[in-house]
């Protein structure tokens, strides 16, 4: 290996990764081998350098500055939406407030169940009852009852006074309802008229 | 997952909020930017101005990075290099000077190779420092080699990708800021030259 190829590849890989049979021809050119190893010096200096500051790094109030700038620029999720508010008091109120009323709706539910419905029955109903007093039979197919009949009596009353049941077909009987002899037993669904008071004045099996 | 994809993951989750995410980002990579910076100036408060505006604009809205042109960390650098690149214009010439960082003071502390010759002779006495101070009153193009591939350790091809040359055009500058080197740390101190050569009885 002459001069000019040795330079060059030294020039090309540097003095600390020259490759072995370059290495070879320092023992017989003083000029290269001080050249060499002057380079050499070089890099290894240059090594040195990079290993104490490899932990050369910003100051950290760049970094605090960079977080200040990022929390006030960067995109945040919004958060949720806080519920309204309600006064103290009406915290507590509206859970207890809903509770009563519910109760009290199931109350009334069961008053009205229980209670006997209010004189209402339609004004057809009633023109037709009272045209037909002496007959206990009216047109819509409502019987008089026998009680209500003979007192000649009539109340204003509406459809909301028509009331539906199930009763033993043994008691239209005793309301003096015409059944015939094979259909006494079981029972049977019917409308009651109800008059004020929700006195029944009338029945109709539907049946 | 490459560092390169963790760096794209981070950025993403930085972008949406996440704080934890932009400092992981940060600390990774804030580090060769300033020493980049740091050993092109001379300065450590221009580094540290170059360190925060690059990450500023990592920050900012029109940050123009596209993962499939290139490594996050290439990209970051690549700014770090415009701010560098205009500082030094303002400067026109470069500075001409030492260190003006308390890393100074610390890297007297280093302990250097022993070394026979009078270059090895003049980086042993005089410590670190004279060869920092030669590599920064390198020319610009000659100094960014030095430092990318001496000092920062990348290999010439990254090197090549960042500075936007052929590998064979980093070899080459390589070289001759080598030779640069060598002759500046010869030239400025030639007293410490003829005292190791005293020292080892040639001249007398």
């Amino acid at each position: 290996m002459n001069c000019d190829r040795f330079r060059k590849q030294l020039s090309e890989f540097g003095a600390l990764d020259v490759p072995g049979d370059a290495l070879a021809h320092l023992g017989t050119c003083a000029g290269c081998a001080v050249a060499y190893q002057r380079q050499r010096k070089l890099e290894t200096g240059l090594k040195q350098l990079a290993a104490a500051q490899a932990e050369w790094s910003a100051p950290a109030y760049v970094e605090a500055a960079l977080l200040e700038r990022f929390r006030s620029e960067s995109p945040r999720p919004a958060p949720p939406a806080p519920a309204p508010q309600l006064p103290f008091l009406f915290r507590f109120r509206i859970p207890a407030l809903l509770a009563a009323g519910a109760l009290a709706a199931a109350l009334a539910l069961l008053v009205i169940a229980r209670a006997p419905q209010s004189a209402h029955i339609p004004e057809k109903a009633v023109s037709q009852v009272a045209e037909t007093e002496d007959d206990s039979a009216v047109d819509n197919g409502f019987i008089m009852l026998p009680y209500f009949a003979n007192s000649g009596e009539v109340a204003n009353t509406s459809e909301d006074d028509v009331v539906r049941v199930v009763m033993p077909r043994s008691a239209l009987v005793s309301l003096g309802v015409p059944v015939t002899d094979d259909s006494t037993s079981g029972s049977v669904e019917a409308e009651l008229l109800l008059g004020q008071g929700g006195v029944p004045q009338a029945v109709r099996v539907l049946e | 997952m490459t560092s390169a994809d963790w760096d794209n993951q981070l950025l993403v989750r930085m972008r949406s909020g996440e704080e934890a995410a932009f400092v992981e980002l940060y600390r990774k990579l804030q580090p060769s930017i300033y020493r980049f910076a740091l050993h092109m100036t001379g300065s450590r408060s221009v580094a540290e101005d170059v360190t925060q505006e690059t990450f500023l604009a990592l920050i900012g809205d029109d940050f123009g990075y596209l993962p499939e042109r290139g490594t996050l960390a290439g990209y970051l650098f690549g700014v770090a290099r415009k701010l560098v690149l205009r500082y030094l214009e303002r400067m026109q010439n470069g500075p001409e000077r030492g260190f003006d960082s308390a890393e100074s003071g610390r890297q007297e502390r280093t302990p250097a190779a022993s070394f026979s010759d009078p270059v090895a002779g003049l980086i042993e006495r005089e410590g670190l420092e004279e060869l920092r101070r030669a590599v920064v009153s390198l020319p610009r193009r000659y100094r960014e080699v030095v430092v990318l591939c001496d000092l920062q350790e990348i290999d010439y091809a990254d090197a090549a990708s960042l500075l936007g040359c052929p590998v064979g055009t980093v070899r080459s500058r390589l070289h001759r800021a080598r030779a640069l080197l060598l002759d500046k740390l010869q030239r400025r101190e030639p007293r410490y030259r003829v005292r190791s050569l005293t020292a080892a009885g040639s001249l007398i």
